[in-house]
């Protein structure tokens, strides 16, 4: 009957996706619900994460959704707790959701921690974090080394945002601890105003040596911007991201740095706590992770 | 063709005891093929994952298809009465935005902001019902207008808000899963009861299969074909509150995608896209398979990539099993 | 055969109907007496299914008005034509394929439980409406046993007797027929002839489109000719015989125009 032939291809292709990945046997069995599968920084999250799993000898189930879906990771971390994992890791979609879940998942004894976002639960564990603060710092560093005196215009995002006043602050106390002006702006993360605003200044202010923007499109358009004005030579651009267009500008000489968060560290060290919190071992409540800074020296790499 | 099977006319079978019990037979024999498939799926995932095998899993396929499932009850209705709603996903993110504002910053009692969500729901799929029928434009483009219309209302509406951390009795709505299993369960008869007993829900077979005989006869087809848009509208609401209530957060980004899935669940099921046959209960195993198959592969560590190749292709031989079935007879 | 009375049920007088420029239905007047059964005749294209949907609400009219005994009635809608007592069957939109026979033949006036189930949900009483089938189809003789069924499931001569007996069921005075042998074999043709023959027993006038000349010889009291839209001739079907109505509706024979 044809039905039955149809059923044989169901079970044979459902079979075959089962053996795709296919099982480890290990004692340790944890699932990782990252932002999505389609943004290159969390699948170097998801990627890292699986490698450090496997070489510790840990079964590694990757129940990120294709897209960023908050409800779908709700659903996957729920799937995890009803499997009963030994632990699970969450960078979350949206970390408002998951209160039942964890309340569930502390029942259980499943431990939880966080990666990227935090999630507000006495039940996460640990949380593995990109420190703004000291990432921008490294960009500060670089600007100090690069600069010898003048001013340094920072492109700010959203007044009160957090990120964005910890890249500021990371950039402008190296700057000022080394004798350096700093000009803050905020631009809301909005490309047209770090055009604006890196014309003005530049048009303005002879003095200004550097500029640091806090998100990586906002450095392109004050590259744009100065090269309108033919006053790229003597500029130091450094933005923050690693986007790949900002790397192509990098290796061609027209933006100066970025800084690149690390995101094969997050994965590792999101890994690394959870087996700790596993064993009974201590694990930090958040473990800052610092960025990397990107030059024309290295910029190959990352490319 | 069917002639040929009776050329005695009208003096057919007078030997044939019909009565309702034939019928329930009948409506089985329709049925148990999807039936047979979903066991057929679960099995196969029973006996590959161990972890598969608890009464855990078994609840979270049930409680995880709920909210997708209680709005592909809605769209059974509108695809039998021979219409198409491509907006539902849109609604369902404009109400839970909605009632995250009703609850969050108006702080209205739990039952008037639900109570609210479903009139504003019913409310926005009749106006996708009424403009088809004043302006007589099909109903894929009302309704894709509806569904970036009504995308936009939705942001506009949550657009500088935080809506979230909803009082302890709404999230109870949607948490865990026997509340949701609960409400699904009760949509699906209600539903059911409203198509096979009632006289607007019987009559959406008539206008789907042939809206020009079921205007002739003196159905009044433009009034019908609102009450079931509206349906349809109403229970993607009720959709979005169940998820308002699971996920404790309302943004207008969710329901994307959903009036698909629901038409998928919808296909599997072997309810038809050109109206006139189908059922709810189709509808619910076509969901459960989709969820099963989801939950499955999950477990297995499959991605969800791999995940939707696999259910895209339980769509295909779906219909085709149903063409090539119907064919044969 | 019965003598027909002479009392006009149904009259219409100057029906047209014009599609733009085109015009399908020229000033037709018709006049069915009571308990005769009016045969319309005339080649494709005549204007005779478009004279039955005007007469029915079915479409609107260009013009022309509508007695029924003797009054105006105004039927701008197939429910005002149900209302008057005037059942149709249109030609190829007699029933829905995919409902059961029980509903198809409710379709529009379903039966409502009594309780406040039906007043509040519209909660339908399959009982009495299965029942009151069951009672028709034994009084015309009509054997369909499984009146569930999807009306797709029955034979053409099957589906015109559900539709013909639905006439009886509900249409108080005239039933208007479109052709109802079209696709039907010869066997089949028969019996729903015998079907439409019995419905003057059952007390209503017929309005009957068709193209085959023995039945309208065989079993019609008046007929009616159409040729291009006009009214061409209107006969005693004792005054004609084949070849003159052949003649009438080539336009061999111009008739009255």
């Amino acid at each position: 009957m044809k039905f039955s032939k149809l059923k044989t291809v169901v079970l044979a292709s459902t079979m075959a996706l089962g053996m795709a990945s296919s099982t480890l046997a290990a004692d340790l069995r944890i699932a990782y619900t990252g932002y999505s599968t389609d943004n290159t920084f969390w699948i170097g999250v998801a990627k890292a994460a699986g490698e450090e799993a496997k070489s510790q000898g840990i079964e590694f189930i990757d129940m990120t959704a294709s897209s960023p879906d908050s409800a779908a990771q709700k659903d996957a971390v729920d799937r995890a707790i009803d499997m009963g994992v030994d632990g699970i890791i969450i960078g979350s979609v949206d970390n408002r959701a998951f209160d039942a879940s964890l309340d569930a998942a502390a029942k259980k004894g499943i431990p939880v921690v966080a990666v990227d976002t935090g999630i507000d639960h006495s039940h996460i564990s640990s949380l593995v974090q990109t420190d703004n603060l000291a990432a921008a710092g490294v960009a500060g560093e670089y600007i100090v080394g690069n600069v010898k005196d003048g001013s340094v215009l920072i492109l700010g995002g959203s007044a009160g945002h957090q990120t964005g006043n910890a890249r500021r602050d990371g950039v402008k106390n190296a700057a000022e601890a080394a004798g350096l002006e700093v000009i803050f702006q905020i631009c809301d993360w909005q490309d047209a105003c770090a055009f604006e605003t890196t014309t003005n200044f530049l048009q303005s202010n002879p003095n200004i040596k550097a500029i640091f923007s806090a998100w990586d499109p906002g450095a392109l358009a004050a590259v744009s911007a100065a090269k309108a004005l033919n006053k790229l030579d003597n500029l130091v651009i450094v933005g923050f991201d690693g986007n790949p267009a900002n790397l192509v500008a990098i290796a061609e000489g027209e933006q100066a740095a970025t800084i690149k968060q690390d995101n094969t560290r997050m994965g590792a060290e999101s890994v690394k706590n959870l087996v700790n919190v596993i064993n009974g071992k201590e694990a930090p409540a958040v473990v800052p992770i610092s960025g990397i800074l990107i030059t024309s020296d290295n910029v190959a790499e990352y490319q | 063709m069917t002639q040929a099977q009776n050329s005695s006319t009208a003096v057919s079978s007078p030997t044939a005891s019909s009565n309702r019990m034939d019928v329930l037979k009948h409506e089985f024999m329709q049925i148990w093929q999807v039936i047979a498939a979903l066991l057929l799926i679960y099995l196969v995932f029973f006996v590959l994952s161990p972890p598969f095998r608890s009464f855990d899993t078994l609840l979270s396929i049930f409680g995880q298809a709920s909210i997708l499932a209680v709005l592909a009850c809605g769209t059974t209705i509108v695809l039998i009465s021979g219409g198409l709603d491509l907006s539902v996903g849109s609604i369902f993110a404009v109400v839970g935005v909605t009632v995250g504002i009703f609850l969050a910053e108006y702080e209205l009692p739990i039952w008037l902001a639900v109570c609210g969500g479903l009139a504003f729901g019913a409310a926005l799929g009749a106006l996708n019902g009424a403009i088809q029928v004043i302006t007589k434009v099909p109903a894929f483009i009302v309704t894709l207008g509806g569904l970036t219309a009504y995308k936009g209302l939705a942001e506009i509406l949550a657009s500088g808000r935080d809506l979230s951390r909803f009082p302890d009795t709404f999230q109870a709505i949607g948490s865990g899963y026997a509340m949701p299993m609960g409400i699904m369960f009760a949509t699906a008869l209600l539903t059911g009861l409203f198509l096979t007993k009632t006289r607007l829900g019987s009559r959406a077979f008539a206008i789907g299969g042939n809206a020009e005989v079921a205007r002739l006869a003196g159905v009044p087809i433009a009034k019908s074909r609102i009450y079931y848009y509206m349906l349809g509208g109403f229970l993607a609401a009720l959709a979005a509150i169940m998820e308002v209530s699971k996920l404790n957060f309302a943004m207008p980004a969710r329901g994307q995608s959903y009036e698909l899935f629901a038409i998928a669940a919808v296909v599997i099921g072997g309810t038809s896209l050109f109206g006139g046959r189908g059922g709810v209960g189709k509808t619910l195993i076509g969901m459960l398979m989709m969820q099963t198959i989801t939950v499955g592969l999950s477990y297995m560590g499959v991605g969800t990539s791999y995940q939707r190749i696999a259910i895209g292709v339980i769509i295909i031989m779906a219909v085709y099993w149903d063409v090539w079935r119907r064919a044969a007879r | 055969m019965a003598a027909a009375s002479s009392k006009p049920v149904l009259e219409a007088k100057g029906i047209s109907k014009h599609y733009g420029g085109v015009i399908a239905l020229d000033n037709v007047d018709l006049t069915l007496y009571e308990g005769e059964v009016l045969a319309v005749v005339g080649d494709n294209g005549a204007g005779k299914s478009t004279l039955i949907k005007a007469l029915t609400g079915a479409i609107p009219r260009s013009s022309g008005e509508i007695h029924f005994d003797g009054e105006e009635a105004h039927i701008e809608t197939p429910t005002d034509a149900k209302n008057a007592g005037i059942e149709t069957v249109y030609q190829d939109l007699a029933l829905v394929n995919e409902i059961s026979i029980t509903k198809n033949v409710f379709l529009g006036r379903e039966i409502l439980r009594d309780d406040w189930l039906g007043k509040l949900f519209g909660v339908l009483d399959f009982k009495k409406m299965d029942a009151e089938i069951r009672a028709l189809f034994s009084k015309l003789d009509v054997r369909i046993a499984d009146i569930y069924r999807d009306a797709q499931a029955f034979s053409g001569g099957q589906r015109q007797a559900v539709a013909l007996s639905k006439t009886v069921m509900f249409g108080k005075r005239v039933a208007i027929l479109d052709e109802p042998t079209a696709a039907l074999g010869v066997r089949e043709s028969q019996m729903a002839m015998d079907l439409v023959g019995s419905l003057k027993d059952h007390g209503l006038s017929v309005i009957m489109i068709t193209h085959n000349m023995q039945h309208v010889l065989n079993y019609c009291d008046r007929v009616m000719v159409l040729r291009l839209g006009h009214l061409s001739a209107v006969r005693d079907v004792k005054d004609v015989d084949g070849d003159m109505l052949v003649a009438l509706i080539t336009g061999a024979n111009e008739g009255d125009a």
